[in-house]
């Protein structure tokens, strides 16, 4: 196993090059032990208790709901099911007409801030902020999916670019003009890999359409969260039965012949229109946004600087308030939780891996492994939350857990299916040998972008893990949107953007230092 | 390929019916919409609330439209947008919503919201109180058993799960929850708060009610695991909460006509969407207590 370790976070040696030059040991190796120097300074303030609980009587409920599925309203559930496949194939669809135009842009910074901020936005409070925008619409449901996803697919789509290999861009450079060389040389290269995150991100679109709820559209997420919410489990699990079912099945409804036809028309059959209205857009600006403090307060005739000086004195407090109860401590709990989360999920993707590729694992063993994957990205967290919690009381555990077995789970199947793509030499090793030395290393850019990606998630799912009571950013914000103070959610947000922002430049450092060793 | 043409014509199939589900329905220049969002039991709601939709139709002769929203802050946004006009709110979202529409009143309210309670309960392993299933404790002391256990609210913009629990605790103990509990959750809905007390996740945990009871009726929570510590003094809940310019846009006297037609629902089949035993009149000053309590709590301005 230390080997395995070796290999793995070894990729990340770039940054700590620096720092340990002096030291003696291999770069992998010196990157694994700051990685786990890390954890462990976390774990000192990371908030871990086990109660004691008597689950039981809650988790025999919940078997029985998985063994006797039922739902009241056969046409409520049929409705449910086309309208999150609309909702879905729209949202992920405009997602990435814009998300690839930013993925184009993305090296300005204002463009990389900006998808930063609408990535930093949980979808749910995209919807809040959008029905105060735009009203109460299906617009605004359709808006709250595709904002945060073309803000993750810029990203994606950006770094995906990156990693193409330059040798045939290089090859046309004095050839042919811009846009040949990016669509042969760099786009078609990574075109399948593109397609793939694609299909995945249907997928979560499948499963966030909760947030459409909100914008009274009954979907499946709609109808599952209020399900589990009220302990009705025989309905959550028939729901969960049939989003598994349209999840599992997505290869053959949404594939290179039908994406067309059904982007098509799930737009022509779009109530783009509906119930949206722009006439309290400015109030919402002037208003709703502005800090507590300023409001109602008249300025008058005040020079420019005496207003300046007076606005300061104002929003000083209500700052400093902000910064000490709420800021602080939940940057602290966040970056407590997401660091552990995060090598926690690293664990996962290395027992979930495996299992799943046809290098490692016989057709039984594959299909039982990317049976696992398949479950465990598809359960909302919420609800894994909720089991671990039954179990082990309140603390972060069953977040980490909850958000390391669900993330494990969606980046063991993006990484799949590039590993039983790679080409072997005749007399590769096997096993473990194959895993450390040729799978992981070929792959480790890829993991990492997915990986470190995955932090900014585990940040924004915080903010629905408030039954854990655990204060992260994420809490604080949905409390900000339940009391409807609209200034405060924005200062908060801002500062989960700046977070985004910092670890995105940390990964990008990481990744073009490694792309250069590999060159 | 065959398998693939089957599969795609499936999906067209299921498409166009759903293009007749989403046409936009035709609506008349008046239609008067209206939202509920009970905390008790938020499934179907649009199965429920569609018949009191054509019940409101029936009395007051304008077309009425039920927009199912979910979250408070949804409708009650929804409210200040005029998407809606008429809305069933909780003792604090109502009262949110109408400090941002000067003008609107509250006219109606459930017999059992004008003395609705919460109840502190508490796991019995885990916490050592004495509890008789026929006396429910009602001197604020019986707190005293809950300093430093770990502690759930329901949802953070309940009035019943959230609100006068929390108010209660900070006013005998003088200090905020956090520092009173030695750990607080928001489980966001009342049954779950009384599964996860049940099962010790939690030690104790504030509940509307109606919730409690009806739990213990159906046999689904064990009383001989969770008993209630503490019953909080009677305050007033939901109410329908209606904009003040209905009558401008709806004709002279609408208000009136929209609280009669309220008062007067006496079908069990209608009110059992809310549900409430009948609707008796209310005014914004009923809800006054509410606001000082929110005030004092720091969730409103």
């Amino acid at each position: 196993m230390p080997r395995l370790q070796k290999q793995e976070t070894g990729q990340e040696g770039g940054l700590s090059k620096r720092f340990f030059r002096k030291i003696p040991l291999s770069l992998p190796t010196k990157a694994t032990l700051m990685l786990i120097g890390v954890s462990i300074v976390c774990l000192f303030y990371a908030d871990v208790e086990v109660a004691m609980t008597s689950p039981w009587a809650e988790l025999q409920r919940l078997m029985l709901g998985a063994l006797t599925p039922s739902y009241p309203s056969m046409s409520e559930l049929f409705q449910a099911v086309v309208l999150t496949v609309q909702f879905a194939v729209v949202g992920v669809m405009v997602g990435v007409l814009f998300g690839f135009g930013f993925a184009c842009a993305y090296q300005w910074a204002p463009v990389r801030w900006f998808c930063a901020l609408t990535r930093a936005i949980h979808e749910l409070f995209w919807a809040l902020l959008l029905i105060a925008v735009i009203g109460v619409s299906p617009l605004a449901g359709l808006l709250a999916i595709a904002i945060p996803y073309s803000g993750i697919f810029a990203k994606v789509f950006y770094e995906m670019l990156l990693q193409a290999n330059p040798d045939p861009d290089w090859v046309l450079k004095e050839k042919a003009g811009v846009m040949s060389r990016f669509v042969y040389g760099r786009l078609a290269q990574m075109a399948p890999r593109m397609a793939r995150y694609i299909r995945y991100r249907l997928e979560c679109a499948l499963r966030s359409s909760a947030v459409l709820g909100f914008v009274g559209l009954p979907t499946l997420g709609y109808h599952l969260e209020s399900a589990v919410k009220e302990g009705h489990y025989s309905e959550a699990w028939l729901l969960m039965y049939v989003l598994l079912a349209l999840i599992g099945s997505k290869k053959w409804w949404f594939n290179r012949r039908t994406w067309l036809g059904l982007t098509v028309l799930a737009c022509v059959f779009f109530p783009f229109l509906d119930g949206v209205s722009l006439q309290n857009l400015g109030q919402f600006f002037t208003e709703e946004l502005v800090p507590s403090p300023l409001r109602d307060v008249a300025f008058g005739s005040d020079s420019f600087q005496s207003m300046f000086s007076s606005s300061a004195s104002l929003l000083l407090p209500w700052f400093q308030m902000l910064w000490f109860n709420e800021i602080l401590p939940g940057v602290i709990n966040t970056l407590v939780l997401t660091m552990l989360a995060l090598v926690a999920t690293w664990v996962c993707v290395l027992v979930l891996l495996p299992p799943q590729s046809m290098w490692f694992a016989g057709k039984n063993l594959r299909f039982v492994g990317q049976g696992v994957a398949l479950i465990v990205r598809s359960l909302p967290e919420i609800v894994l939350a909720f089991i671990v919690m039954l179990l082990v009381g309140p603390s972060m555990l069953p977040a980490i857990i909850a958000l390391a077995v669900h993330n494990g789970g969606v980046i063991s199947h993006l990484l799949q299916h590039q590993i039983d793509e790679l080409r072997l030499r005749e007399d590769h090793p096997k096993g473990l040998l194959l895993f450390c030395y040729e799978i992981m290393p070929r792959i480790s850019t890829q993991f990492m972008s997915f990986w470190l990606y995955r932090w900014e998630v585990i940040m924004r799912e915080t903010a629905i893990l408030g039954l854990l009571g655990i204060p992260t950013l994420g809490f604080y914000i949905d409390s900000a949107f339940e009391d409807i103070r609209y200034d405060k959610a924005l200062l908060l947000i801002l500062t989960a953007a700046a977070l985004n922002l910092f670890i995105e430049a940390l990964s990008g450092r990481l990744q073009k230092r490694l792309y250069n060793k590999h060159r | 390929m065959k398998r693939t043409d089957k599969n795609q014509s499936f999906v067209w199939v299921m498409l166009v019916v759903l293009g007749c589900f989403l046409s936009p329905a035709s609506q008349a220049a008046e239609t008067l919409v209206f939202t509920a969002i009970p905390d008790q039991d938020e499934s179907r709601l649009r199965a429920r609330f569609s018949i009191i939709a054509s019940y409101l139709q029936e009395q007051l002769g304008v077309d009425v439209r039920y927009l199912p929203v979910k979250s408070y802050g949804a409708a009650v946004t929804a409210f200040k947008n005029d998407q809606v006009q008429l809305a069933w709110f909780g003792g604090l979202s109502g009262v949110r919503a109408r400090s941002r529409v000067p003008g609107s009143s509250a006219i109606a309210q459930g017999y059992e919201d004008q003395f609705f309670t919460s109840y502190f309960i508490a796991n019995r392993q885990q916490v050592s109180f004495t509890a008789s299933p026929d006396i429910i404790p009602t001197s604020i002391s019986s707190l005293d058993v809950l300093k430093g256990v770990t502690f759930s609210f329901g949802s953070k913009g309940s009035t019943s799960g959230r609100l006068m629990p929390e108010f209660y605790v900070r006013k005998h103990f003088s200090s905020a929850p956090n520092d009173v509990f030695r750990r607080v959750g928001f489980s966001g809905d009342h049954s779950r708060t009384i599964a996860l007390v049940e099962s010790g996740a939690f030690q104790a945990g504030a509940v509307n009610y109606k919730v409690w009871e009806k739990a213990v009726a159906q046999g689904s929570v064990d009383t001989e695991k969770v008993a209630v510590v503490w019953k909080t003094p009677t305050y007033p809940d939901y109410q329908w909460t209606i904009r003040g310019d209905v009558d401008q846009r709806f004709g002279k006297g609408f208000t009136e006509k929209v609280t009669d037609a309220l008062l007067e629902m006496s079908e069990p089949a209608l009110l059992k969407a809310f549900p409430r035993k009948s609707f008796v009149p209310a005014h914004n000053d009923d809800y006054v207590p509410i606001v000082n309590v929110a005030k004092s709590v720091g969730l409103i301005d």
